[in-house]
């Protein structure tokens, strides 16, 4: 008896090792072939799109909506429409990120709010140039090839110049974009080079 | 007669026609024109080129409205008013007057409630540097009301392209009402504007606001002036993988 009981008390260590030790059912990935586009975004609005400021409601609007009155505070409405397509699509791509990883501050739970913390977002702020940029991205989306969903980044940047140092970094230039833009290139082209490791996929 | 008498009367003579002589000649002009280049030299010069036409004193985008009925506002006081500094322009020195406002642009104000509702029938009262209302209209069924508008380049704004300033006041029925300062006039300038409701018990007051200036507009501004003054705005030399580990933060 002395010498089952050790060998009894390692069996059921091993077995309730091996329970334990059982692999969670993991997430998938979410990507684009098997997540839907938001149809809403909740936008923590704060006072004076300061991003310091208390939060004061939240703000349910529609995705393309919210796109729309993003992009003419983020880019400029006067600037080249190939430089508002590339930045329409890093705005989307942005809040499609976020709609996946909400958070919840001050008792609100919310996917962005409406400063630089997340995207500069003004209601009703859409003018017929950016609206017409984004509806023209609005079927794709830009990727890694295994299709996940990450934000694309970006930043101000300085006038009249590529900005090298934001090329293949992973951030876009916001001015660099006009620039490359007002010399001939795509919104692809711009993309690809401030983002190169990311293609453009059909998404309904 | 002494010979000394006779030379003082002689001096007294030619200086009494100089005396007189001199300010229609060449003095009282060159005064005139002393006093006005000073005053336009403490004006800051336009650094995209646009035209920076200057009134009788010199001074820079001193806004006056020209109505779409071709209407030529002077930025007096008014009929009403008993201080009027520049007479309205004839009618064939409009094209010229250095008080005609050189641009045209279209803008659009946007009235919304905080969920997100379109105002309709809201009041928007456009008013010019100089008090005096420009314009004003209700919006319609979508919360929007839509003009054109000339205006000044406003020279503290206009750093890459010309842009305008009005200030828009706004009163809708069941809202507290707001004034939007300088709201940005351009080719196509929209001015988003939510007005917060009426609540019986609270203090409902008018609420004050900024107008809808971009980003790059104030960054440029600040570049602008920083360098008169030989400093640098420090986001200038930043790169992205400069940015602090902690700048994310406030999203929490």
């Amino acid at each position: 008896m002395r010498r089952i009981a050790p060998v009894l008390s390692l069996l059921v260590s091993l077995v309730v090792l091996a329970w334990s030790a059982t692999p969670v059912k993991a997430q998938p990935l979410p990507t684009i072939y098997n997540t839907q586009q938001p149809a809403v975004v909740r936008v923590a609005i704060r006072a004076f799109n300061n991003p310091w400021a208390p939060i004061l409601w939240v703000q349910t609007v529609g995705f393309q909506e919210y796109c729309s009155d993003v992009l003419p505070n983020e880019w400029m409405p006067s600037w080249n429409p190939q430089a508002l397509e590339a930045g329409a699509l890093a705005i989307k791509m942005f809040a499609w990120y976020s709609t996946l990883h909400p958070v919840t501050s001050q008792g609100f739970t919310y996917d962005v709010d409406n400063t630089i913390n997340y995207q500069y977002f003004k209601y009703l702020s859409g003018t017929p140039q950016t609206d017409a940029a984004v509806k023209s991205i609005w079927n794709t989306a830009y990727v890694p090839p295994n299709g996940e969903i990450l934000p694309l980044e970006y930043r101000s940047g300085w006038h009249d110049g590529p900005n090298w140092a934001f090329v293949g970094s992973g951030f876009m230039s916001q001015w660099g974009s006009q620039y490359l833009a007002s010399m001939g290139h795509t919104f692809l082209q711009i993309l690809n080079l401030y983002y190169p490791d990311r293609v453009l996929r059909w998404v309904s | 007669m002494t010979k000394s008498r006779k030379l003082f009367i002689l001096c007294a003579v030619v200086g009494m026609a100089v005396g007189l002589l001199s300010p229609a000649m060449t003095g009282g002009v060159k005064t005139a024109q002393a006093q006005t280049l000073a005053i336009s030299t403490l004006v800051p010069p336009s650094p995209h080129g646009a035209p920076a036409s200057k009134n009788q004193f010199g001074e820079q985008g001193i806004p006056t409205a020209t109505l779409p009925g071709g209407e030529v506002r002077s930025d007096s006081l008014g009929a009403a008013g008993n201080f009027t500094q520049n007479p309205t322009p004839s009618s064939s020195a409009t094209a010229n007057h250095p008080m005609v406002p050189p641009y045209q642009g279209t803008l659009v104000v946007r009235v919304a409630d905080p969920t997100g509702k379109r105002v309709a029938k809201a009041k928007v009262i456009l008013i010019d540097a100089n008090g005096r209302i420009v314009q004003s209209g209700d919006t319609n069924g979508a919360g929007q009301w839509e003009t054109h508008i000339s205006y000044r380049a406003d020279p503290r704004l206009s750093m890459t392209q010309p842009l305008g300033t009005t200030t828009a006041l706004v009163f809708a029925k069941g809202y507290n009402e707001a004034v939007v300062f300088e709201v940005p006039l351009a080719p196509y300038a929209v001015q988003p504007v939510t007005l917060t409701p009426f609540i019986l018990g609270r203090r409902n007051e008018p609420l004050a606001a900024l107008g809808n200036i971009h980003r790059h507009t104030v960054a440029d501004m600040l570049d602008y002036y920083a360098a008169q003054v030989g400093i640098a705005r420090q986001s200038a030399k930043d790169l992205p993988m400069r940015v602090p580990a902690n700048a994310t933060t406030l999203r929490q």
